[in-house]
């Protein structure tokens, strides 16, 4: 276990040390030049002094090696448009994403799991259909347009929840249900499937044999056997939960993460854009390796796999 | 893998990993940690949005404005020409004289009088009493540091000046600027130019973290995007009828619009056309429009062949209807140009050579130009942005259609504005460019000189006949210099046409009953001193 521990730290350091190779790349070779934006009808000459003042006159190798060799002690730069530290930057607007992030995962899961079950249950009945096509709807919908459409609804003509911004709990409601649409849609399907597959199964034939009651089928024997599939489906949607925050955040204007990095594409802020792609991709790592973990707690079978 | 139980408090990593792992503890771990990651969390703690609450607003009321373009977080004047920095800024710093934007007539502000002694000098005598939010008393060498650093060669706000200002303390309430010729647009420029401490232009990392003016409004707070104000109530003009405002970027023009409807913002910045009928349709809400300072253009690179041929530009004049540009596409929501600046400037006057659309005579004039039904001539580049200025894909479309009928071929490349704003300013990488161009004063100078003189920015254009003529009307005697521009300068820019004036953009604000005496100038900032909130 411990072996298997420290490989996946291993990978993860590469991967995190590619992502941070490719976001300080990358944001260079697309046209578009800091100093210009800050100042648009600036000569070339006081250009050059703003270039001077952010440290992008330097080659981009050694701004490069500089970058490494701070972050590793923690200091992402500074980020001339919000006027802060990077770090305080992320650590603003980390908290608004991971609750929003948190509160969408809670409630496609509470919500999906159930809906799932219950069209397992009444596999092929009309019951099972009509969750399926929920489904297929929350699937289909694409993020920006669910979020405007709620907000018409619930904002602007019924003024039952804000529209924009973060000031409170009731402000994360129609973020989190427009978050949590397309990853419901994908557990209600899973959980079905799964369900479906694991009802089938002998132990549970004999369990409802032995006398046990529908309900204690359901909770004691099927569901615990569902978990770990269930887990591959949301670690894999945890990540793209991450990047959904980025539309999300955009429409709603919360000032997490999401939001950050796409103010900072759009106006070139290099270090914030470096610094928040290595933090969603080492997220996304960390979450995959945790989930891989998770298979040994949830599964002696693969426990012992670890182990050997 | 070993089974074993810890009640050590502090654990190697090790012995964790070797401790009993199952369902039960997963679940029971994860609940745990998120309920101290709920109460630990910055957010729980800082709660930020707390200080932006407006209920502490002593009955004046605040008002939140949004803007749709976002803010360069460095805080000095002369930094930057970014028209969100300059709308906060209008209402921190004053200026030394203003402008009536009905009557084109200027005002005091921080000058009470001024006269030109001598062609090169003008004198200023300066309002007595007034402190900086700071505290500390304005006086005749604070506009010394100010005007001297602003027109200083290393700083953006250079752009809107001829030359560096010479600024000479006669005392403590008497300055006189000198020039190195005469220079009859400067009474107009100076009321773009704001007034800082001279302590603070001394110490330029202390001027990036604030504002520190003798404006209506003190600086607050900036964070999230978000900046904060509140009333200066010791301002020399009395105090304001507002407790304060805040001004937050956000980007997406839907959540502004829905963010107005249900009344969490009182001013949105950048109304599109289609969001018109819905905030019309509301009783609680109106259309601000303003017709502005600003020209949108169609840029020709001067050296880019073969914009350089003046038949050429000429034929494309003619071929484009701007009418339906902005009768169609823009739905009224504009005024097509006559002149190479805007109807507001000082010296402006309707052109009759303006081309107007005339498909047989644009054909003429590319015949005439080298290139017959276009023939020999080569693809050229048009590039323009999206995402800011309105409808631009939609009439650059329309353009390019236009061209192509005449036998122009178009490549029509519709960029972000990050990286259109990156290829607008070079010499060279496309033909046509589509751009607008807001200066905060009405002085032709800051349109002409800037785009038409010796190489002028973006255009690169450089003709000596427009150059002795800019030359001329920017040392004439005032009333002299209005007969120039109108009667000789604009005319020789509309027949040598080294961009062509689409329209002259109109701003579209919403704004909410609450606010009636809102109104945004005519260079896109708002004066909020005398605007109230009433519930």
């Amino acid at each position: 276990m411990g072996a298997f521990i420290v490989r996946r730290l291993i990978y993860s350091l590469v991967i995190i040390l590619g992502a941070s190779i490719a976001a300080f790349s990358l944001i260079r070779i697309v046209p578009g030049d800091p100093a210009r934006i800050m100042a648009p009808n600036a000569s070339e000459e006081q250009l050059a002094t703003i270039r001077e003042e952010l440290g992008f006159d330097r080659p981009i190798p050694v701004q490069f090696v500089d970058f490494v060799k701070s972050a590793i002690k923690g200091d992402f730069g500074h980020s001339a448009f919000l006027k802060e530290d990077v770090g305080t930057v992320i650590a603003e607007g980390l908290p608004y994403t991971l609750r929003l992030a948190l509160t969408a995962l809670a409630l496609a899961l509470i919500v999906g799991v159930t809906l799932g079950t219950i069209a397992a249950l009444f596999q092929d009945r009309f019951l099972d259909r009509a969750i399926l096509t929920i489904a297929v709807l929350g699937q289909s919908m694409p993020a920006f347009w669910f979020g405007l459409v709620l907000i018409l609804i619930f904002s602007v003509r019924l003024g039952w929840f804000p529209s924009f911004g973060y000031k409170g709990p009731k402000y994360l409601i129609l973020p989190a249900v427009t978050l949590a649409i397309s990853l419901l849609a994908t557990l209600i399907r899973s959980t079905r499937l799964v369900m479906v597959d694991v009802l089938a199964q002998e132990y549970v034939k004999a369990a409802r044999a032995r006398g046990l009651r529908r309900r204690t089928v359901v909770f004691r024997h099927a569901i615990p056997n569902i978990l770990v599939p269930l887990l591959t489906v949301v670690g894999v949607q945890l990540g793209y939960l991450l990047g959904g925050a980025v539309v999300v955040e955009a429409i709603f204007n919360v000032p997490g993460i999401g939001l950050t990095i796409l103010n900072a594409v759009l106006r070139r802020d290099y270090p914030v854009v470096q610094a928040v792609t290595i933090l969603m991709a080492g997220g996304f790592v960390l979450i995959n390796t945790i989930i891989d973990i998770s298979y040994g707690a949830l599964d002696p079978r693969i426990r012992r796999e670890m182990t050997r | 893998m070993t089974e074993t139980r810890s009640r050590k408090p502090a654990q190697t990593s090790a012995s964790l990993i070797n401790t009993s792992f199952n369902r039960r503890t997963l679940l029971k771990g994860a609940a745990a940690a998120s309920g101290v990651a709920a109460l630990n969390s910055p957010i729980a703690r800082r709660a930020p949005w707390i200080k932006r609450a407006s209920a502490q607003d002593d009955g004046r009321g605040t008002i939140t404005l949004l803007s749709a373009e976002p803010f360069f977080g460095s805080w000095d004047p002369s930094s930057h020409t970014i028209l969100a920095n300059i709308h906060a800024e209008w209402n921190c710093f004053d200026r030394l004289m203003a402008l009536d934007w009905e009557t084109k007539e200027l005002k005091p502000q921080l000058a009470e009088s001024w006269t030109f002694v001598e062609p090169t000098v003008l004198e200023l005598k300066l309002r007595s009493g007034v402190t900086f939010h700071d505290g500390s008393p304005f006086g005749a060498k604070d506009v010394k540091a100010s005007l001297e650093y602003m027109t200083s060669d290393q700083v953006a706000h250079r752009a809107w000046y001829r030359e560096q200002l010479q600024v000479e303390v006669v005392d403590d309430l008497t300055v006189r600027i000198r020039t190195q010729s005469p220079y009859p647009g400067l009474l107009y420029t100076l009321p773009v130019t704001s007034i800082m401490a001279e302590a603070d232009v001394n110490n330029p990392d202390r001027l990036k973290e604030r504002y520190n003016g003798t404006g209506p409004f003190k600086w607050k707070d900036y964070s999230q995007e978000t900046l904060t104000f509140e009333a200066n109530d010791e301002y020399w003009g009395g105090p304001p009828q507002l407790a304060g405002f805040s001004y937050q970027y956000v980007q997406d023009p839907g959540t502004r619009l829905a963010a107005l409807q249900t009344g969490e913002a009182h001013v949105i910045e950048r109304v599109e056309s289609e969001q018109i009928p819905e905030i019309e349709a509301n009783p609680d809400l109106r259309v601000d429009t303003t017709l502005t300072t600003e020209n949108k253009w169609l840029i020709f690179k001067a050296k880019m062949p073969p914009m350089e041929n003046k038949l050429l530009r000429q034929a494309i004049s003619f071929a484009i209807d701007r009418d339906l540009i902005v009768d169609s596409i823009l739905e009224g929501h504009g005024r097509v140009c006559d002149a190479h600046v805007a109807p507001i400037f000082f010296g402006y006057k309707p052109q009759e050579n303006t081309p107007t659309y005339d498909p047989e005579r644009a054909k003429a004039l590319l015949a005439e130009a080298g290139y017959p039904n276009g023939e020999g001539l080569d693809t050229l580049v048009y590039v323009t942005s999206v995402g800011f200025y309105p409808k631009t894909r939609e009439y650059g479309q329309y353009i390019t259609q236009a061209l192509g009928e005449i036998g122009i071929n178009i490549d029509f490349q519709a960029k972000e504005p990050a990286a259109w704003l990156e290829m607008l300013y070079a010499e060279t990488g496309a033909h046509l460019f589509d751009t607008g161009w807001m200066p905060p004063g009405i002085d032709p100078d800051l349109v002409l000189k800037a785009f038409f003189y010796s190489g002028g920015r973006i255009t690169y254009y450089d003709d000596e006949k427009i150059n002795a003529l800019l030359d001329k009307e920017g040392t004439a005697d005032p009333e002299e210099r209005l007969t120039i521009i109108g009667d000789e300068l604009l005319p020789a820019l509309m027949e040598e046409m080294p961009a062509l004036p689409l329209f002259t953009s109109e701003l579209i604000s919403g704004v909410s009953n609450k606010v009636p005496a809102f109104k945004a100038n005519p260079n896109s900032t708002w004066d909020l001193k005398d605007v109230s909130l009433q519930e």
